[in-house]
């Protein structure tokens, strides 16, 4: 043990001691990557577990739920009442609604049964304390709302909350102020409870509740009740386990932050190259002390296990330092994710921060198992130094050039191969799994082709560069393809975060060509009427009326009523269901049909004949296609219906069933409208028809009046907006690179100590030997930049073919924006040549006498 | 060695003349590396300087080649004082006007042997540069090994080819620095032979550190460095 302590302390501690910022640079870069991992983590599981807790809040203590397709009626209750002899049934009818205070903030309203909750949710009264005042509460019909929530918006006992519900505009009493525990942590805190009563008149839903859970008492076998419950239920009713919303809710957005995490583990990858290539430096920094300790009779294990130890020192400083300034990155990421997630997937939905333990344990272990698999290579290369040869002076990696360039090319080529093979393969449970892994082989390949490119480049530019730089081009060369094991690494690093880079600009500018060549042809309708927000999305939705208090208005020629709810299969797999006017999609178009028909000729014949249209999510996701047979539960019980056509949509990935107006209404009991298009007369102009709309409906209902135009920003908006975070996690990914570059260039203006002596020695200047530095981090920069054109190409032809569609089920058209590729590239040589600057000024700053002497 | 006509002519002026010459390191106790030396070397004289390890011979070298200063007196290479010239200036005269050949060959190891030879001339950005590498790789018998690199080279290879790096730019005076003392005693020899031979064809001043005294013997004249004081060799 006492001579392993002393290895380490030749190899080790004793270089780091003698130079410490060397030995930082790498801690450095895992620090970036796991804090990059840590905050995206954290994001991530913020949002699952807020869905999941405001789920959970909802569902209380039940046992069973009793669902519908349209809802559960109220009358459909009363066969149910055996319940109460074996525990308690608790309706819950829920909804949206928009402050309107001027805060505009949204709240989940949410209608409860007084008397039967208790028993199923966790509800507890602060105010009123009196037994009087709370029967008082109930008669009322006023609102209970959660104590911080009334603090935010100066609320008591007494006081009227102003709300846009349901299309209207309406004032409560506050009837009651609830402790933030149980039901009232459902949206973070942000609800409003009252009685299913008045929740189902403010809603507009008056007659239904959505559920109805149960909760048996201790002992009571959940299968016999089920049965029993089955038995007594009315068609378009079904029974379900009561945990099913909150892991309907863990699935939400899985794509979504399945990528974020792909792309923080980029940046973690990126810096396990970092580690990797210290290491490595290391070993043949010290390549003459481990032949003399070899020499001395020191085991191969001693000096793989004092190597070891150097890279887990790394990756245990960086670590530590990384989850530091995770948790000072959270915030920055919570606040991006969170948004995008309110934006795209649920209006409602209040993101409250995780804790942060588990997210750092997360990040501490994969921080670790990077660190330690990007330490076995090296350290394996340092066991297997020879004791003789790397005595001598002057020897190095120069003897390690060109062995095993053919089992390179072979294993690189085999990987290339199965990437292939992979991204053919389908989705696994929904998942592209393979399609990740298709990405990871061109990541190996990557880095097993890195040392030839290094190699290659250097002797296709040497005479070039001496041509136009002289001795400062033909040492730069030389340089670069002596250090090809250093320089790889670096190279293959950066190339790895560039290529991912100019593969998400390439993806996300064919995606938003996509989606805004998808709204021009979808969003026929001059304007778009929703219950009022004033954020821009849709919350809540608006009474059956509405619709023909538009269409009487003068100037316009049609309304298209678009309903929009979550729907679900015979198997119980959810998606969207919409119900729009085929009508009007037989004359303006929209829905745009994947296999090029006239969505106008298919909508007529869809109407004619009762079929539906399927979304391009839906299609993928259930592998369902033109022709094929779709099956629903509706309220009038399971009705199948033929595929009319597959349309392209981007407005959710879950999957969409889009029918006829009247078929829907038919077959939910549902007349309500989320949102509905208005086409003006020829002529009529639609700021003007606007303006005529809001003059006249203002008054008898709370909306939003969008004009085409608005909608088409807004979605962009709302594009843009997601995918801020992906560009941040592409600049760290970069920035950690870049360092790996600049890492690799400071050893070799170290570990060249003598070089630089010598040249100075025979009449270098300072300035050729900058220069010679620098050349050669354009020329890292510069091949990292051509593996990363190849490598991005790869990756994009995998996000844009495989992944996307197997993740969202959205087909892309590729839209190449070479002005921003181009600016990508020039920003990243940019940089490389900038990480040249410190290793020059060090290169040039040797003095030839004293680096003479050191030999 | 010089005959009497030349003795009645009137002298040239050194090629490299060095007045109370004195190197001391600093340390706790400050080394004296070269203490008040007095030495003037002819052009086209062949100098060996001999003496054991650690008396200061590298330090010599180094001060005339321009790779270090000498911490007083002063040294004269072509009439120029060294200690006057810039940082800039010494640079150039290194680059242009002295070779040097080290004991450890000292060869760019990622450049190829035409390459190494070739650099000092292209650090100066003469066109050149190629052309001349050629000519001395050929006189110095590399030619077939023009496009190996140093680690594929024998001892003797590598110094000759450092022998033909300190003649590219034409310089007039060559310093070597325990030449031979990395090889066998036939490469020893060989790369002697061709210091001399080479010398003499372009009248070249050479200053030799050596141990061997098979070298001192070749030289015009040997002088003794020990303990950093100059003494004519006995």
């Amino acid at each position: 043990m006492r001579s392993f302590r002393r290895v380490v302390r030749a190899l080790v501690t004793g270089p780091a001691r003698r130079r410490p910022i060397r030995a930082l640079l790498p801690v450095v870069g895992v620090a970036i990557g796991v804090a990059a991992v840590a905050a995206i983590h954290h994001a991530n599981r913020s949002v699952t577990d807020s869905f999941r807790e405001s789920a959970r809040a909802v569902t209380g203590r039940s046992d069973l739920a009793i669902v519908g397709a349209h809802g559960v009626r109220l009358d459909a209750i009363r066969p149910l009442e055996f319940l109460w002899r074996v525990g308690s049934i608790a309706p819950l009818l829920s909804g949206s609604a928009v402050v309107d205070d001027g805060s505009r903030e949204i709240v989940a309203l949410l209608g409860v049964d007084y008397g039967g909750d208790p028993n199923v949710r966790e509800m507890r009264l602060v105010e009123p304390k009196t037994a009087a005042g709370r029967v008082g509460m109930v008669a009322s019909g006023s609102v209970l709302v959660p104590v911080p929530f009334a603090a935010r918006h100066r609320l008591r006992v007494g006081s009227r909350l102003p709300l846009v519900v349901g299309g209207a505009r309406t004032e409560v009493p506050v009837g009651g102020l609830l402790e933030l525990s149980g039901l009232a942590r459902a949206s973070g805190g942000d609800i409003v409870v009252t009685d299913v009563f008045t929740a189902g008149r403010l809603l507009g839903r008056s007659g239904f509740v959505d559920r109805v859970d149960v909760a048996l008492d201790p002992g009571v076998a959940p299968d016999a009740v089920r049965r029993e419950i089955e038995r007594r239920l009315a068609p378009g009713t079904w029974v379900e386990a009561a945990g099913r919303a909150a892991e309907s809710a863990g699935r939400m957005a899985r794509a979504f932050r399945f990528n974020l995490n792909a792309l923080g583990l980029l940046t973690l990858l990126v810096g396990m190259f970092l580690v990797a290539n210290a290491v490595s430096i290391s070993v043949l920094r010290r390549r003459p002390e481990i032949a003399t300790l070899r020499a001395l009779g020191t085991s191969r294990s001693s000096i793989f296990g004092a190597f070891a130890v150097e890279g887990l020192a790394v990756g245990a400083a960086g670590t530590a330092l990384g989850i530091a300034g995770g948790i000072a990155l959270s915030r920055a990421a919570l606040a991006v994710v969170s948004r995008t997630v309110s934006s795209v997937y649920s209006p409602t939905a209040k993101i409250t921060a995780a804790g942060f333990g588990e997210p750092a344990i997360v990040a501490a272990a994969v921080g670790a198992l990077s660190t330690l698999l990007a330490v076995i290579v090296p350290a394996v290369q340092a066991t297997r130094v020879p004791p003789s040869p790397a005595m001598r002076p002057g020897s190095g990696e120069h003897g390690e050039r060109r062995r095993k360039r053919g089992t390179r090319i072979f294993v690189a080529s085999l990987a290339l191969v199965l990437a292939v093979v992979l991204a053919r393969a389908r989705p696994i449970a929904g998942f592209p799994w393979l399609g990740f892994a298709a990405v990871a082989l061109v990541v190996v390949a990557l880095a097993l082709f890195s040392p030839i490119l290094v190699r290659t480049a250097a002797s296709a530019t040497r005479r070039g560069l001496a041509r136009a730089f002289g001795a400062a081009g033909r040492l730069a060369s030389g340089f670069f393809g002596g250090a090809v094991a250093r320089n790889s690494i670096a190279v293959t690093a950066l190339a790895m975060a560039l290529g991912m880079t100019l593969a998400m600009i390439v993806t996300v500018a064919s995606m938003r060509e996509t989606v805004r060549t998808w709204v021009e042809s979808s969003l026929r309708a001059d304007l778009w009427v929703r219950s009022a927000s004033g954020t821009g999305g849709a919350v809540g939705d608006l009474p059956p009326e509405v619709v023909s208090a538009l269409a009487a208005v003068p100037g316009v020629a049609a309304v298209d009523p678009v309903r929009v709810r979550e729907g679900s299969d015979p198997g119980g797999r959810t998606f969207t269901v919409g119900g729009g006017d085929f009508r009007v999609l037989a004359r303006a178009g929209g829905a745009p049909l994947l296999d090029g028909r006239d969505s106008r000729r298919v909508a007529a014949e869809a109407r004619a004949r009762g079929e539906v249209l399927v979304s391009e999510p839906y299609s993928r996701r259930f592998e369902a296609a033109r022709g094929d047979p779709v099956s629903l539960r509706t309220a009038r019980g399971i009705r199948t219906f033929r595929i009319a056509g597959v349309y392209r949509d981007f407005s959710n990935d879950r999957g969409t069933v889009l029918m006829d107006r009247t078929l829907y209404v038919g077959l939910f009991d549902d007349p309500r409208v989320t949102s509905a298009g208005v086409l003006a007369r020829p002529g009529v102009s639609p700021d003007d028809l606007r303006r005529k709309i809001r003059t006249d409906l203002g008054g008898r209902f709370a909306i939003d009046v969008t004009t085409n135009r608005a909608l088409r920003r807004q979605v962009l908006e709302i594009f843009d907006r997601t995918f801020t975070v992906t560009h941040a996690l592409e600049g760290i990914a970069i920035t950690v690179a870049i360092l790996g570059i600049a890492n690799a260039l400071v050893a070799s203006a170290v570990e060249r100590r003598r070089s630089f002596a010598l040249l100075r020695a025979l009449g270098a200047s300072r300035r050729q030997i900058t220069s010679s530095v620098l050349l050669e981090a354009s020329l890292a920069g510069g091949v990292a930049v051509a593996a990363a054109v190849l490598a991005g190409a790869a990756f994009a032809a995998l996000l844009i073919g495989v992944i996307n569609p197997q993740s969202f089920g959205w087909s892309v058209v590729l839209r190449v924006p070479f002005v921003r590729l181009a600016a990508a590239v020039v920003l990243v040589l940019a940089a490389s040549v900038a990480a040249g600057i410190v290793p020059g000024r060090i290169a040039a700053s040797v003095d030839p006498a004293a680096g003479l002497a050191e030999e | 060695m010089s005959s009497p006509d030349a003795r009645a002519a009137p002298s040239p002026p050194p090629a490299v003349l060095c007045e109370r010459v004195s190197k001391i390191y600093p340390a706790a106790r400050p080394v004296v590396a070269l203490d008040a030396i007095d030495l003037a070397v002819r052009a086209g004289e062949f100098l060996a300087v001999v003496g054991p390890s650690g008396g200061g011979k590298s330090t010599l070298l180094h001060v005339v080649a321009g790779i270090d200063r000498a911490t007083s007196g002063s040294v004269r290479v072509g009439g120029r004082d060294l200690a006057t010239l810039s940082e800039r200036d010494l640079t150039l005269y290194r680059r242009r006007e002295v070779g040097v050949v080290f004991q450890f060959f000292n060869l760019l190891p990622h450049l190829t042997v035409r390459e190494n030879v070739e650099l000092p001339r292209l650090l100066d950005g003469k066109r050149d540069a190629a052309a001349r590498a050629e000519e001395l790789l050929r006189r110095v018998d590399l030619e077939s090994r023009r496009d190996a690199y140093p680690g594929e080279l024998s001892g003797g290879e590598m110094q000759r080819a450092a022998i033909a790096r300190g003649l590219v730019t034409g310089a007039r005076l060559l310093l070597a620095d325990e030449p031979t003392g990395n090889l066998d005693s036939r490469h020893g020899a060989d790369v002697l032979a061709l210091l001399d031979e080479v010398r003499r064809e372009r009248g070249v001043t050479l200053i030799l550190a050596t141990h061997s005294e098979a070298a001192a013997r070749r030289a015009d004249r040997t002088v003794e460095l020990a303990d950093g004081k100059l003494a004519p060799a006995r």
